[in-house]
C-alpha cells in the first residue's frame, strides 16, 4: 500500500467517510468533519500508522494534505 | 470486543511503586467544558465546592476557574471566550464534560519519555508553556488513544 492509500485510509476511518479521494491540495474546508477536534485525533492516527512523532506546532501548522504528506515523508514515515 | 476485566492483570494496574517510572506522577484536577459556567458553579458549590483562581487563557480563547473540596478531587472548569476554538468544537460534538485530566509531575519531558517508554501511543497537542492559571508553571497537553485529553503540570 502506497503512502497516499494508506493515508486515505486512514481520512476514511477517522471521518467515517468510504467516499473520500485525498488531493494535495485538500483543505479541513473540504471535509465537513474536519474540525480542530477531530484534526488531532486524525494526527494520531498518522503517527501510529506511519511510526512518527510530530510536535504540536507541527499539528497545528499544516494548511493541507500536501502538507501532512510532506511532514511525512521528511520524517520518514513507512 | 473487549470486555469488562479484560487487559492488564490486575497486579500491572496497580498504583506506582518506589522504583516506578511514574512515581512522580500524581492526580492534580479534571476539567470540566461548560457552555453555562453559572450553571455549573451552581452544580458544584451545592456539592460543597469552593471557588479557586480564574483566569483566561489567550491561546485557547477561554475562561479558567479552579474549585476546590475537602474530601473530593479539584474541578476546573473551562468555558469559551469567543465562538470559535476546540472548546468550543467539544461543546457543539458533545456537550458538557470532562475536557481533560491533569497530573502533576516532577518533570514533563522526563514523564513523557517514560509514556513512550511504555509504548503509548499519544499526541503532543500544546508544547509546554507557562501556565496561565497556576503561577507561570509549566504545562502540556497530550491526547492519548484509548484515553483522552491528558494535561501535564509541572511542579515548578
Amino acid at each position: 500500500m502506497s503512502q497516499q492509500e494508506k493515508l486515505q485510509q486512514i481520512f476514511r476511518d477517522v471521518f467515517d467517510d468510504p467516499s473520500i479521494e485525498l488531493e494535495p491540495s485538500m483543505t479541513a474546508d473540504d471535509i465537513a468533519e474536519w474540525d480542530s477536534l477531530s484534526h488531532v485525533r486524525l494526527m494520531l492516527e498518522v503517527s501510529k500508522a506511519f511510526g512518527v512523532r510530530f510536535s504540536a506546532s507541527e499539528v497545528s501548522s499544516l494548511t493541507n494534505v500536501g502538507d501532512l504528506e510532506a511532514l511525512i515523508a521528511a520524517k520518514g514515515g513507512a | 470486543m473487549m470486555r469488562p476485566g479484560d487487559g492488564p492483570a490486575q497486579g500491572e494496574t496497580d498504583g506506582p511503586g518506589e522504583d516506578s517510572p511514574f512515581r512522580s506522577l500524581t492526580f492534580h484536577h479534571f476539567a470540566v467544558a461548560t457552555d453555562d459556567a453559572k450553571l455549573s458553579s451552581e452544580y458544584l458549590a451545592a456539592l460543597g465546592y469552593r471557588r479557586g483562581a480564574n483566569a483566561y487563557d489567550p491561546l485557547q480563547n477561554v475562561n479558567l476557574e479552579m474549585w476546590h473540596h475537602a474530601g473530593m478531587p479539584d474541578v476546573e472548569l473551562v468555558w469559551p471566550s469567543g465562538t470559535s476554538g476546540p472548546v468550543n468544537t467539544m461543546l457543539k460534538k458533545k456537550g458538557v464534560g470532562i475536557y481533560h485530566v491533569c497530573y502533576e509531575v516532577d518533570d514533563l519531558a522526563e514523564t513523557v519519555e517514560t509514556f513512550r517508554a511504555k509504548d503509548l501511543n499519544f499526541l503532543e497537542v500544546v508544547e509546554p508553556r507557562p501556565a496561565v492559571l497556576f503561577g507561570g508553571r509549566p504545562v502540556a497537553f497530550y491526547l492519548f488513544e484509548g484515553f483522552g485529553l491528558v494535561e501535564l503540570l509541572g511542579r515548578a
